[in-house]
């Protein structure tokens, strides 16, 4: 059960107001006590003082009659004459003294009788004097009688003192004892209800303490975020949940609508907005209310009335104690209209992709349909009209077939070309060394009287498109079997290196090689550095390797010297 | 017409005359009928319009079938074929310059049984005319005529 820091105070001072009030009642019984212990101090002296006078009024009548019982002079019996009456007196007083206590009460009744016996026995010594003279009276004296009273007389008076003593003592200790027992409860409550007080005390200067940090903390990190919203980039502003006000806004705000900070406070969100986007706001700030949708894009109006699309990120917030909203908003024109540019060439890129494919298409038919045509009817000439043609004719119908053919080759090379910019690149993990065995083989079997030799680095692997990359190494590959044709012994390699970190593959041979003078027409389409005569070939190879190499990102280089062979590296991004 | 003859549905004058030839100079002597677009093709095959009143149980040992053709292209005549009981059986050889996948993917898929493209250079395409004379007129047996159904 947590007990709250106000219940612990008040349970604090009830306590220690309880035990101040004990601590007062105690001390106020025992100041009570004292007073009564005064009094009963007193009490035991004035019955000493009276036990004292009785047996001076004794002694004083025992001394005049004695006095008178030698010398007869009745002057000497004033003490006695008074005895009577003073002795009441003192008996009286002391019996009131003593009523409390029974056994004094006792002592007094008995005293009472032997001081009553003794004034008597004094009486007759007097009356004997006056009648008969002193032997008469010393007679009495001897007796004793009197002399016997006065032991008894004066133990009595002796107990009853000790005992007023005693009870004076009992008293004395049974006061000091309570005394005591008092001012220790004094000390203790008094000690416990300061210390709950000190505690009391204490746990309310934590709890200030914890309070104004906090407020102290809270201050910096407000002051902070002020910092942070009054610097902010972004324009900010926060408005009321309820009546839509602009409750506070940031330069950047101000910048971008127009409107001084005054002027802000003059106007409400609707204000910003171009009349027509005014309903779907209402839709959204009843969400907005509901603790809904926090973001989204929105058209703004600037004071000007010009317009603006912005990302608009809320957050609530409580604001002067009343619920409201935070606002960023990014001004996202610009970015809103590049996207639409964007989009625009990407459809138009798209219909441009969607015409080179029709027209690969209708290359791949119409051009190919009339070759074949001049093809076939060059041939026909050449086989039924043969004897009518001269070697002359012949061979110009040769080289009208070879035309075609060659131009048929051409068209292939040109679909190819095409084909490798605008075919969807597949990436993949290819097997380099694995293709280039089999083209290596495929090569082999076109031809399979050339001397190759082949050496092809095993487990070469790359990332790319497998299609591409196949023709970039049937390219290359044939390529070296091509220029190698003059040698009887050739030698053809393919692997892969690391240079800086990138890996390059290479297909070297020792073939015909080139002039490194040209090397930078080496990747032109249709750039040939070799006579037909030579090495035929539309020049087009190259150029394909070129384009696939770059589709993936890597460069394509060669270094080669005249009859030395060529070494052609790349990499793939 | 008895014995077994070949359709040849052929657009292009030029290519008609070379394919003649080279079947020719193969010794194919079966006859050779020409459509010379789709339209002629499926009313020689139902045996409407102009062939109207024809044994349509009187079918061609194999169709050479060129795709691009004026009126209904030849994927199209594919298609009705395969869809008509008298011709659902029939072999059809697409003959085409077109190697482009899409053709080739579309005509499997609408049941052609064969493939070829035809080459520029004519000795290359005497071969090809060698090779299928040899298969489907001597090698091959179709369906039995009036088996569609």
């Amino acid at each position: 059960m947590r007990i709250s820091l106000e219940r612990k105070i008040a349970l604090g001072f009830g306590a220690a107001t309880v035990i101040l009030v004990a601590v007062g009642v105690a001390a106020f019984r025992s100041t009570t006590a004292t007073i009564a212990s005064a009094g009963w101090v007193a009490h035991t002296l004035d019955v000493r003082a009276d036990l004292e006078a009785t047996l001076a009024t004794i002694s004083d009548a025992e001394a005049g009659v004695r006095a008178f019982a030698l010398t007869g002079s009745s002057g000497f019996l004033a003490p006695f004459n008074s005895a009577g009456p003073t002795l009441d007196r003192l008996l009286g007083r002391l019996h009131g003294l003593t009523a409390d206590n029974a056994d004094q009460q006792r002592r007094l009744d008995s005293l009472t009788i032997l001081v009553r016996e003794r004034l008597a026995a004094l009486q007759r010594v007097a009356a004997l004097r006056r009648a008969r003279g002193v032997a008469a009276a010393a007679r009495e004296v001897e007796s004793g009688f009197g002399r016997q009273l006065r032991g008894p007389i004066w133990a009595t008076i002796g107990a009853m003192a000790a005992a007023e003593s005693e009870l004076l003592d009992q008293r004395s200790a049974d006061l000091r004892t309570r005394t005591r027992l008092a001012r220790v409860a004094a000390w203790a409550g008094t000690l416990i209800a300061l210390g709950i007080l000190g505690g009391a005390a204490s746990l309310i200067q934590r709890d200030l303490a914890g309070r104004r940090r906090a407020e102290a903390a809270m201050r910096e990190s407000e002051e902070r975020y002020r910092l942070l919203f009054d610097n902010s980039p972004l324009p900010a502003w926060v408005f009321d949940l309820e009546t839509l006000r602009f409750l506070t806004v940031n330069a950047a705000a101000v910048t971008a609508y127009g409107y001084t900070p005054e002027e802000f406070q003059t106007l409400t969100i609707r204000d910003i907005r171009p009349p027509e986007e005014i309903p779907a706001l209402e839709a959204r700030m009843n969400l907005l209310r509901l603790g809904g949708v926090k973001d989204g894009l929105w058209r703004h109006r600037r004071k000007d009335g010009t317009l603006l699309e912005v990302e608009v990120v809320s957050h609530a917030v409580t604001y002067g104690g009343r619920p409201a909203t935070l606002v960023l908003s990014h001004d996202v024109t610009q970015r809103i209209r590049d996207d639409a540019a964007l989009r625009h060439y990407a459809t138009q890129l798209e219909a441009a992709n969607a015409e080179l494919d029709a027209f690969a298409y209708s290359v791949s038919h119409d051009l190919r349909a009339p070759l074949r045509s001049i093809d076939g009817f060059s041939l026909a000439l050449l086989e039924d009209y043969h004897d009518q043609l001269d070697p002359q004719g012949r061979q110009f119908l040769e080289r009208v077939r070879a035309g075609t053919q060659r131009m048929g080759q051409l068209i292939e090379d040109l679909l190819t070309l095409s084909l490798v910019t605008r075919r969807e690149m597949h990436r993949d993990t290819v097997d380099l060394s694995g293709l280039a065995v089999q083209i290596a083989a495929e090569l082999r079997r076109d031809d399979p009287e050339r001397h190759v030799e082949f050496v092809i680095a095993a487990g070469v692997t790359a990332q790319g498109d497998a299609h591409l990359l196949e023709s970039v190494l049937e390219n290359l590959l044939g390529n070296a079997w091509k220029y190698t044709r003059k040698h009887p012994r050739a030698r053809i390699e393919f692997g892969r290196r690391t240079e800086n970190g990138t890996a390059t593959y290479f297909v070297r041979d020792d073939g015909a090689g080139f002039d490194m003078a040209y090397a930078g027409k080496l990747f032109g389409a249709f750039q040939r550095l070799h006579a037909a005569a030579d090495f035929d070939g539309t020049g087009i190879g190259l150029a394909t390797v070129q384009r696939v190499v770059h589709r993936h990102g890597g460069k394509v280089w060669a270094e080669a010297a005249p009859d030395r062979g060529a070494t052609f590296y790349f990499t793939l991004a | 017409m008895a014995g077994k003859f070949i359709l040849l549905v052929e657009d292009n004058p030029d290519d008609e005359q070379l394919t003649r030839r080279a079947l020719a100079k193969n010794n194919i002597t079966n006859e050779l009928v020409i459509a010379h677009d789709g339209v002629e093709a499926l009313d020689f095959l139902f045996a409407t319009g102009p062939h109207a009143g024809r044994d349509t149980r009187e079918t061609p040992q194999v169709i050479l079938l060129d795709l691009k053709l004026p009126r209904i292209d030849g994927l199209e005549v594919l298609r009705r074929l395969r869809a008509d009981d008298r011709t659902r059986l029939l072999p059809v050889v697409i003959l085409t310059s077109s190697n482009e996948e899409r053709d080739l993917i579309d005509g499997y898929s609408l049941g052609a049984n064969s493939y070829v493209r035809k080459p520029v250079d004519f000795s290359q395409f005497l071969e090809a005319a060698r090779q299928l004379g040899l298969y489907w007129l001597l090698l091959n047996e179709p369906a039995p005529p009036g088996t569609g159904a």
